[in-house]
């Protein structure tokens, strides 16, 4: 526990040294002080997290800051595709507030284990488990054989079923 | 930590268990493998329950909404790979550059070349990966380790020096297989892997190889050595033609006609097949890889065979009657 101890200081040190030039730097790419401050947090708790020797603070900061920052707008890219699926969906009015929430939730999660897949292994994976098509149909739709179908939702359910 | 993690190949069997049961061949007997697959380990079955868990998220979800969404917003996946990894494709397409270089990098890709398409990429770290046709390559950089994974086919690496950055150490490079895996100790060698069999090329610098189940070999500059999951085969020189793909050509000296059909086939679409009566003529000489069916009318002339072509996609040599 003494390393963790000492992580927890080295990040400590960065904090007060780095985090007001951070948020400011934030603060540029958001065009937004809450959300900077927000995602500013974000960064030094991910730091503090990992626990390994931090060289380059500047450098890692940025590094995390931005992944957090294109988080934010894939966030908010969802948020947009869901509310125009929604109004486009005749039943909608059928669905309470909290179940909302509840599935964008979801997507979003679901879209961030996705994120890393290829087009077509997404998109076979989407057919098979969300619309319910058959493999041979898909196979059909895509233009690839039934054992590459097979393989692609193989993939990207080992994807979604066992992120750590 | 109190439950141990559960091992890739279990997570693997999970997944390719729901894939079954989910096609429209599921049946009875299916149901009772996987059940006495689910049986056999708790392991197993703590797999089965992280499968299970998904789908119940996923079950929560209104299809067309779901659907509609993620296929809403752009698909964002793998720009972060390639902002870092610059690809040039086989006749030079396009390429992207990196974007902006930081000392800490962590991404990963997949790379597939198809049948007849080469394709060099250069990885962040100034490494150059060239890739033959029909061959999978998984690119794994952390912040500790540089690993390749060769799922098939055959890469030629010239591995670079990694800058160093305050203290830092630089990361280790290798190529892991299915057999094992070859750590770059020096800059040049190529890794192929052919029906569950690994081998290593050393063209300059040095490489050590580590079969999964056997003890370390190194290979010098000029020297290769095959490899299974179980142990390393011999060290022997390497063999002027094994880089010949670089330059478009297939070299073959007295190779046996089935592997040299099989060499070919992967520069060409459909089924290239050798008859059993053609089995044990050999071939020598230098092809170009370019044009497959300029190739197969040249081994009309050199050898006593008769290629019959039923469409562009079905292929057989047999000896000529």
């Amino acid at each position: 526990m003494l390393a963790a101890s000492l992580h927890s200081e080295q990040v400590k040190s960065i904090y007060d040294a780095h985090h007001g030039w951070l948020e400011c730097w934030l603060r540029k790419r958001l065009g937004n002080a809450s959300d900077a401050a927000d995602i500013a947090q974000d960064t030094f708790v991910r730091v503090l997290a990992r626990e390994m020797a931090i060289r380059e603070p500047r450098a890692m900061l940025t590094t995390i800051a931005q992944g957090m920052v294109a988080n934010f707008y894939r966030r908010r890219d969802i948020e947009l595709a869901y509310e125009q699926a929604l109004a486009a969906w005749p039943e909608q009015h059928a669905m309470s507030p909290e179940t909302r929430a509840i599935m964008l939730e979801t997507l979003v999660e679901i879209d961030a284990l996705l994120n890393s897949l290829p087009p077509l292994v997404r998109e076979a994976f989407l057919l098979s488990q969300l619309d319910g098509m058959g493999q041979a149909d898909i196979a059909a739709r895509l233009g690839v054989s039934l054992a590459t179908v097979k393989r692609y939702i193989a993939s990207a359910m080992l994807q979604c079923c066992f992120a750590d | 930590m109190t439950t141990p993690q559960i091992p890739p190949e279990v997570r693997a069997q999970a997944v390719d268990w729901l894939v079954e049961l989910q096609s429209e061949l599921s049946d009875d007997d299916l149901r009772l493998r996987w059940r006495r697959w689910h049986d056999a380990d708790p392991v197993h079955a703590r797999a089965w329950a992280r499968v299970e868990a998904f789908g119940d998220k996923l079950q929560s979800l209104q299809p067309d909404i779901a659907h509609a969404t993620l296929n809403g917003v752009r698909p964002e996946q793998r720009r972060n790979a390639l902002k870092t990894l610059a690809i040039l494709m086989g006749l030079g397409a396009s390429a992207w550059m990196a974007e902006e270089e930081t000392p800490w990098r962590e991404w990963s890709a997949d790379r597939r070349t198809r049948v007849g398409e080469q394709a060099v990429l250069m990885l962040d770290d100034g490494t150059r990966v060239r890739m033959n046709a029909d061959t999978a390559l998984n690119i794994r950089y952390t912040a500790t380790a540089r690993t390749l994974q060769l799922l098939r086919g055959e890469i030629l690496v010239t591995t670079a020096h990694e800058r160093v950055f305050a203290g830092a150490v630089a990361r280790p490079f290798s190529v892991e297989t299915e057999e094992g895996y070859a750590r770059a100790l020096g800059t040049h060698f190529q890794v192929r892997r052919l029906d569950g069999r690994s081998v290593v090329s050393v063209l300059d610098g040095a490489v050590e190889i580590r079969p999964a189940g056997g003890g370390a070999v190194r290979l010098d500059a000029g020297r290769q050595a095959g490899f299974t999951r179980a142990a390393a085969g011999a060290v022997e020189a390497v063999d002027d033609a094994v880089t010949a793909w670089v330059d478009g050509m297939l070299v073959a000296q007295d190779m046996p006609l089935p592997e040299f059909l099989a060499a070919l086939n992967r520069y060409r679409p459909g089924h290239l097949r050798c008859a059993p009566s053609a089995a044990r003529l050999t071939v020598s000489g230098t092809y170009p890889l370019a044009d497959s069916d300029k190739v197969l009318d040249l081994l009309q002339t050199t050898l006593p065979v008769k290629v019959e072509r039923y469409t562009r996609y079905w292929v057989t040599v047999g000896l000529k009657k």
